[in-house]
């Protein structure tokens, strides 16, 4: 029981550092830049991107033996989509103001390659409760990853995080809430991801 | 060939099993959809139906729609299109409907949607207009849909103190001089609101000094304001 645990424990946490899907395996690069500019957003995303990975993972592994393999990417599709829509709808009913600002992102999640990769080389291999910890790790790490970006371009182009005011105007990079500043944050937290990894292995 | 009906049925069946999922979840959420689209319609009316200069309601309480039914009673010009009048020199639209208003001092009101285009794609704004029977004075704008617009640049229009630099243009200085952002009409940034209500009495509106690197997103605002102007003159000329 206890190895079982850990081997848990294991997979949960392989999406938040090890496996990140963002710093480590960079996938899903469109909405993580697209939608980064402030903290809110990222979380936003990130958020929405993690329950329908969750939901996809689990639905495409209970039905994973039952699923021709020639027309295996057109159902995951299928039951992505339909989970995209569900978000966007309950967005729309019950967070009208952040559906509001990722109206035009959220649709995309049915094309971010992270739930499409989860799904087939993950969850269409393995039992319901390895895709569940699989999914709930690598969205933990997807929205750690789109918070963590959002928050450094905010603070550093606008100077608030989560729009709380932190040194206001007195330090704004202007550039950093623009596309090209998007990619100068994400090569630098991949750098530092990297170097830190790098660490625990010389360790 | 049976491999490939096989494979159509099963692929059929979990469309439709998908299809009818998200229907009974569309069915209970569409209430609520509905709910949250009216209520952020209510809430920018209601704003811009606040006298800007004493806060107070320009018409009666009672008169501000809850439901529905209350706000179709105040329609005053529709088009089944969802566009009522379309400028395409100033890339402006009006969005059908438009509401009419009785205000407490017995002037008409006319809240008008309308939208132009910012540096992304469309910025909608809630607009109302005060006619006294000779000239339209707009009241206030409340910027409602900028999705498409950069976060701490062209996003920077729905702050409120970019709003006001909108408040208070009428109908005899946009016939006059037309409407122009500061930087189009060449005019250095005035310091003070002295200086920049006076512009505003030339047709400028001033948005470099806190909108810096946006010029774009104020003037699609700008261009659609002027455009609802002369849509909302020409409505009512025959009732002068």
């Amino acid at each position: 029981m206890r190895v079982d645990n850990k081997t848990i424990w294991k997979e949960f946490t392989k999406g938040i550092i090890r496996e990140n899907p963002t710093f480590v395996q960079v996938l899903g690069m469109c909405p993580t830049l697209a939608t980064t500019t402030n903290a809110i957003n990222g979380f936003g995303m990130g958020v929405a991107t993690f329950i329908v990975l969750v939901l996809s993972n689990v639905v495409i592994s209970s039905i994973r033996k039952v699923v021709p393999n020639r027309i295996r990417i057109p159902i995951f599709i299928v039951v992505i989509a339909s989970f995209v829509t569900v978000i966007d709808m309950l967005m729309h009913a019950f967070t009208y103001e952040l559906w509001k600002t990722l109206a035009l992102y959220v649709p995309l999640i049915v094309v971010n390659c992270i739930i499409m990769g989860r799904a087939e080389a993950f969850a269409s291999k393995n039992t319901v409760k390895r895709s569940f910890i699989d999914g709930l790790g690598m969205g933990v790490g997807f929205t750690t990853a789109l918070t963590l970006l959002g928050a450094t371009r905010e603070l550093l182009g606008s100077g608030t995080i989560f729009g709380i005011t932190i040194w206001g105007n007195a330090l704004n990079i202007f550039v950093m809430i623009l596309p090209p500043g998007g990619f100068l944050m994400m090569g630098l937290l991949l750098g530092m991801f990297n170097a830190i990894g790098q660490t625990k292995k010389k360790a | 060939m049976r491999e490939a009906w096989k494979l159509g049925i099963i692929l059929g069946l979990v469309c439709l099993i998908a299809a009818s999922a998200l229907g009974i979840i569309y069915m209970i959420s569409k209430r609520s959809m509905e709910k949250a689209d009216l209520s952020a319609k209510l809430k920018a009316i209601r704003v811009v139906l606040l006298n800007t200069k004493t806060g107070d309601l320009l018409i009666d309480r009672e008169n501000i729609p809850k439901t529905p039914g209350e706000l179709k009673a105040k329609i005053w010009k529709e088009d089944k299109s969802g566009i009522v009048y379309k400028d395409k020199a100033k890339n402006a639209k009006i969005i059908s409907p438009v509401y009419e208003f009785k205000a407490t001092n017995g002037n008409e009101i006319f809240v008008v949607q309308f939208s132009g285009v910012g540096f992304g794609g469309s910025v909608v704004v809630i607009g109302s207009f005060i006619y006294d029977g000779k000239e339209i004075t707009e009241n206030a704008v409340e910027i409602v849909d900028y999705s498409q617009e950069t976060p701490g640049l062209g996003a920077k229009i729905a702050e409120k103190k970019v709003e006001e630099r909108f408040f208070g243009i009428n109908s005899d200085v946009v016939s006059k001089y037309g409407l122009k952002v500061n930087k189009d009409a060449r005019v250095q940034p005035q310091k003070t609101m002295k200086g920049i209500e006076d512009l505003k009495k030339r047709g400028i509106i001033q948005t470099s000094d806190i909108m810096t690197g946006a010029t774009i997103t104020p003037r699609g605002v700008t261009n659609a304001l002027q455009a609802t102007f002369e849509w909302l003159k020409s409505q009512l000329k025959g009732s002068e």
